[in-house]
């Protein structure tokens, strides 16, 4: 029986050859800082002590660390655990040390602890199993193509002044967010001198701008507002487009002449009346009553939406291009799939839902991304339908507003606009190969 | 029975054609002899096939009802604000019951739907019941030039046709008698007058149709046959406009409240509206790949030339208005103003530029359209002299509600700056046209004809813009904004897109190259791109102060170059770097909108560098074969093979840029700052401030619309003057 359950760990272990290895590397060693760093606490401050808080996150990362390494399968969702917990951690203390304007021990420890989380699960996604592309046309063309290759010169002619104008050319790409980033950690004075990089990382300067700013309030807007956009977007156009695509009803074409001939006009046309139809200056709209029953998302006073989360996001729930996008997509879907659902008794919407859906997943990703980029840039919608400012504006009126009264605390509004960015950073790194290759391709197909 | 006979028809062809449908032999619910009682569907209609566009329809409503209200229903009630003075009661809730002073709340939809619009005081068209009837108008207009051009090419005996349609317009024209219920007693007059011209031009039309030459004629006889033809086409163009003047004019007299200036403004922004129609549909390629049939598509050529006539028809009245009422002022009578409009009519026709098009309908030759635009300017410049005693008030709002805006303001005096603008548009047509001939492979002296072409450019660009700036000096403020505004737009749109595209295809085309870390260089070069457009917009208003310790100052000053303000610089760049002593147009855009555009530029190098990356991957290498084969170096590589196959993708981007670059809005607005003095202030900003600020609603909507009709012009001469180079190999 102990041979039985040497062999099982035996084979448990992860092996060490190949990349996806490397990441299981990673969970091993986010595993054991995590534990060395619940031993240290435990020994300095005490189980008991005032740092219990600091001493059960290790203890949890430990825990998931050890599941990943027990059970591979899981160990990528593990890392990601362990990464949100570790930010779950240098939150907290960022709470509670908001005073603190330094680095102090337990805020070193909670951002390394954070750090290797948040490396682990870097890991995992760039070494592990990739993500489907939309169209391997374009991107394996560009790297397999050995007709193409021919154009490339050798590598030793030029190619100094090549890596040169590359070098510097990504530089000054990158040189905004290098100073944006050292400026957001440096005090007041600081910033007024000609200097690169700060003396101490002043991370009150985050704490600030999240609470005393508002930023709080705008992010959350901006997340609410995403959601329910993408939601409604994703189920409206996901319906039309297979209807658009697979089903044969009259007048089909010219509907969808129709809708794409909408993508023309330009949005400033449309935003006069749409305010006016929105304020219910036009016909009354529905739902505006002014105790809604069932949750408190402001539905409108009187007869308006304005001030409300509707106004927000119903109105870009009906996209043209999103609904082009996911047709030409679905049209690709042979119709012997169709058929053979059909048969198997299947209806519309039951083949679209368990069958077309989870086959387009590339499509549906791209949509949802520029979807949430649409969203999260929207500047000049919000401000028309909103009047007060901290009831449902966006994030990006929040720096806006931010920039006309910060004046010279140029720290404070950098480190708001690294708040502003953070979450499409993470986004475009995460699902960065199919992002792009979305756009080139929506780039390609016009 | 053969095996197709079971593959059609299923189970019940084989077990016994004669038998009733039982449960055992249904193919679908709608054999059920209970549902077809049910429904009472006809025998011939298989309820399958019901079922399914059922199933479309309801997939495709929530879509089609979120487009129409929030996409198409704002467009046409954008083209009726701009026509109208908004006037709005501040501190009264919309449609809340009662509202009007000393009236019952209105309880029924219609009712409550009157109350919400009540309290915009319209000074214009007045009702939904007259555009209502105007469109009933229009309709039948359409309708009686569809019969007379189907009379026409169904080849019969040609006297009992001529009966038969003078019978149809008179019948058509007591009809439209009959409605005009109250009025003025001239109206009826003109009316049956218009009816009977019309009648006699079909029956005259119809003589000069036919070919009475067997033989080639002479060109002495085909000038005369031209001539003939443009009067008689002007002719007909300007009756029909006279019965629809007069449909309308009878229609709007159902209403409470009717002004000439009334009808002028519908007409007006109706013209508009049949332009932007036009000139999207000009092309007929784009008609064929939406999927229009070739039934649709004949109607819609239909409706084009109907509606052609009908504009040129327009525009040449209300511009012989125009000019008689400058030159007559109020003793302006109808039949002066016919003849005025006659003789625009000849003069044009004459010149041969758009009765061809429209009227005889011969192939369309797109650079002669766009006149078309050029007579609605001059027309609506005509407009400004309108000098009726009461109507004056309404015709200047209207006029001043931006829809002029686009244009000019004449004065009786000015004309000259007119012309000198009009007079620099028509060099730079020849310029074009000279330069497009010199690349054609019989022309001999080229270089000459380039100069030539360079010399008429330089000169059309100061003479456009001598006559825009002696135009435009006496405008009214918010219009003298809103122009400012558009020059802008043309100055950030061509300040940015040029460069982008040059630097993403440079970076393109070394990413294509075998160098290490082409995955993290495309990573990074695509990360502007994906930042949000008000966070890189404010990390960009800092580097580019105008203080001595910003980013780019710093920078500047530490390789001893000259330190500028930057955003906070209302100066022209050519002011300031080059120490001119410019003004107006041609001095170029202020430092801050240089700031801008360098924000432009920082944003979509990237993007445009990863599209051309993937076109570069589309192209064969078998081309690059046999040109080094034949001895070619790398720039004849590049410039011979590569740059025509991606000209496809490098129209796509630049139209798409352009759109983008005039409809932006968000970076413009967080980059704004007092100290750039108004300067960053592009036509999308301006429209804002007059929504938001002044609340001047109709004004906003109708510089929104002059917006995108630049817009669209600006797609279309693109599509013309680039898409001959496009190479679709």
């Amino acid at each position: 029986m102990a041979d039985a359950t040497l062999a099982t760990r035996r084979r448990a272990l992860p092996s060490l050859h190949g990349a996806a290895a490397m990441a299981d590397l990673f969970t091993i060693v986010c595993a054991l800082v995590l534990i060395v760093t619940a031993v240290y606490l435990a020994a300095i401050e005490g189980v008991l002590g005032v740092n219990i808080n600091l001493a059960i996150t290790a203890l949890a990362g430990v825990g998931l660390g050890l599941f990943g390494l027990y059970f591979p399968r899981y160990s990528r969702w593990s890392s990601i655990v362990a990464a949100v917990v570790g930010l779950n951690a240098i939150l907290y203390y960022m709470d509670v040390y908001s005073n603190a304007c330094r680095f102090n021990l337990e805020m070193t420890v909670a951002f390394w602890v954070s750090a290797v989380a948040a490396g682990g699960l870097f890991t995992q996604v760039f070494f592990s199993r990739k993500l489907p592309t939309l169209h391997s046309r374009s991107t394996s063309k560009a790297s397999t193509n050995g007709d193409a290759a021919k154009i490339r010169s050798r590598v030793a002619t030029g190619s100094i002044v090549m890596y040169t104008v590359m070098i510097v050319l990504s530089f000054i790409a990158l040189v905004p967010f290098f100073w944006m980033i050292s400026t957001s950690f440096m005090t007041l004075g600081e910033t007024i001198n000609r200097i690169w990089v700060p003396q101490e990382a002043q991370v009150c300067n985050y704490y600030t701008a999240w609470n005393s700013v508002r930023f709080n309030v705008y992010f959350q807007n901006s997340v609410i507002i995403a959601v329910f956009t993408i939601t409604g977007l994703l189920s409206v156009s996901v319906l039309s487009a297979y209807a658009f695509a697979k089903i044969n009803f009259v007048g089909r074409n010219l509907i969808f002449t129709l809708v794409l001939a909408t993508l023309m006009v330009p949005d400033i046309v449309v935003m006069i009346p749409n305010y006016l139809t929105i304020s219910g200056q036009i016909f009354p709209i529905p739902m505006s009553m002014t105790n809604f029953p069932f949750f408190e998302i402001g539905m409108g006073r009187g007869f308006s939406w304005i001030d409300t989360l509707p106004a927000l996001s119903v109105p870009f729930m009906g996209h043209a291009f999103s609904i082009f996008l996911l047709r030409q997509f679905f049209i690709q879907i042979p119709h012997e799939l169709w058929e053979a659902a059909r048969i198997d008794g299947a209806g519309h919407f039951r083949f679209l839902v368990q069958i077309v859906v989870p086959m387009s997943r590339p499509a549906i990703l791209t949509v949802t991304l520029l979807a949430f980029i649409g969203s999260w840039n929207a500047l000049l919608w919000p401000l028309l339908v909103t009047r007060d400012p901290l009831e449902w504006r966006p994030i990006s009126y929040g720096l806006q507003a931010f920039n006309d009264e910060a004046g010279t605390q140029t720290h404070l509004l950098t480190a708001a606009a690294f708040i502003t960015i953070m979450p499409m950073l993470a986004l475009y790194f995460v699902t960065q190969k199919s992002f792009t290759e979305g756009i080139a391709t929506t780039g390609l197909k016009g | 029975m053969t095996t197709t006979d079971l593959q059609d028809k299923g189970p019940r062809a084989v077990i016994d054609p004669l038998a009733p449908p039982t449960v055992a032999n249904w193919q679908s619910v709608g054999d059920d002899p209970a549902v077809r009682r049910r429904f009472a569907l006809p025998r011939n209609i298989k309820w399958n096939v019901v079922r399914e566009n059922i199933t479309g329809y309801i997939f495709v409503s929530p879509a089609l009802l979120l487009i129409f209200l929030f996409g198409i229903f704002p467009i046409g009630y954008a083209i009726y604000m701009s026509i109208n003075q908004w006037i709005i009661r501040r501190g009264v809730s919309l449609c809340e019951v009662p509202i009007a002073r000393g009236a019952e709340p209105a309880t029924d939809p219609l009712g409550i739907l009157r109350q919400c619009l009540r309290h915009y005081e319209m000074s214009i068209l007045g009702s939904w019941n007259g555009v209502a009837v105007a469109t009933l108008g229009f309709t039948t207009l359409f309708i009686v030039y569809w019969m007379w051009v189907n009379a026409f090419q169904k080849k019969t005996n040609g006297a009992r046709l001529l009966v038969g349609r003078f019978v149809i317009s008179v019948i058509l024209g007591l009809a439209l008698f009959v409605a005009v219920r109250e009025g003025a007693w001239d109206w009826p007059v003109l009316l049956v007058i218009s009816w009977v011209t019309v009648a006699g031009v079909f029956w005259f039309s119809a003589t000069t149709h036919r070919p009475r030459f067997e033989e080639t004629p002479t060109p002495v006889e085909q000038t005369i046959t031209r001539v003939f033809r443009f009067l008689i086409g002007g002719a007909v163009g300007a009756l029909l406009l006279v019965a629809a003047v007069i449909a309308l004019v009878g229609v709007v007299l159902l209403l409470q409240a009717f002004s000439f200036a009334a009808l002028m403004a519908a007409y007006v922004g109706f013209l508009m509206l049949l332009a932007v129609l036009l000139f999207f549909t000009q092309d007929n390629e784009n008609l064929r790949e939406s999927g229009i049939t070739p039934r649709m598509e004949q109607i819609l050529q239909l409706s084009l030339r109907v509606f052609g006539v009908f504009i040129l028809a327009n525009l040449t009245l209300v511009t012989g208005i125009g000019i008689g009422l400058n030159l007559l002022g109020a003793d302006l009578t109808w039949p002066v103003a016919i003849a005025l409009a006659y003789a625009v009519l000849i003069v044009l026709g004459l010149l041969g530029i758009p009765f061809n098009t429209y009227v005889l309908g011969d192939d369309v030759v797109r650079l002669r359209g766009y006149v078309f635009l050029l007579l609605a300017v001059f027309t609506v410049i005509a407009l400004r002299g309108v000098r009726l005693e009461e109507q004056t008030y309404h015709a200047k709002q209207f006029i001043d509600a931006g829809l002029l805006v686009v244009g000019v303001v004449l004065n009786a005096v000015q004309w000259t700056s007119l012309v000198f603008f009009y007079f620099g548009l028509l060099l730079m047509l020849v310029a074009y046209r000279i330069w497009v001939d010199a690349f054609k492979p019989d022309s001999r002296r080229m270089l000459a004809r380039w100069m030539v072409a360079l010399a008429l450019l330089a000169i059309s660009f100061a003479v456009i813009s001598f006559g825009w700036n002696d135009m435009t000096s006496d405008l009214a403020r918010r219009d003298r904004l809103f122009l400012r505004g558009l020059e802008i737009t043309v100055y950030y749109a061509f300040g940015s897109i040029p460069l982008q595209l040059m630097l993403g295809l440079l970076l393109a085309y070394v990413l294509f190259q075998n160098i290490q870390g082409k995955q993290t260089f495309r990573m990074i070069f695509f990360i502007p791109y994906v930042t949000p457009a008000v966070a890189a917009a404010v990390v960009f208003q800092r580097i580019f102060t105008g203080s001595e310790v910003a980013l780019m100052n710093s920078f500047l000053s530490s390789i001893d170059a000259q330190t500028y303000r930057w955003v906070n610089e209302p100066r022209p760049f050519m002011n300031v770097v080059f120490g001119t002593e410019l003004t107006g147009f041609m001095a170029g855009p202020s430092m801050a909108l240089v700031s801008v555009v360098i924000l432009g530029i920082w944003t979509y190098t990237g993007y445009n560098a990863i599209i051309f990356l993937a076109g570069l991957g589309g192209i064969p290498g078998d081309l690059y074969e046999a040109a080094k084969v034949d001895g070619a170096s790398q720039w004849h590589l590049f410039r011979y093979i590569t740059l025509p196959l991606l000209s496809p993708i490098t129209f796509y981007l630049s139209l798409l840029g352009f759109i983008g670059t005039f409809q932006a809005f968000n970076t413009l607005f967080v980059m704004r700052t007092p100290s750039a003095g108004g300067t960053l202030d592009t036509a999308g900003l301006v429209i804002y401030d007059t929504f938001r600020d002044q609340t001047n609603y109709g004004v906003a909507a109708a510089q929104a619309i002059v917006l995108f009709l630049v817009i669209l012009i600006m797609t279309q001469l693109q599509r013309n003057v680039f898409e001959k180079r496009v190479f679709y190999g």
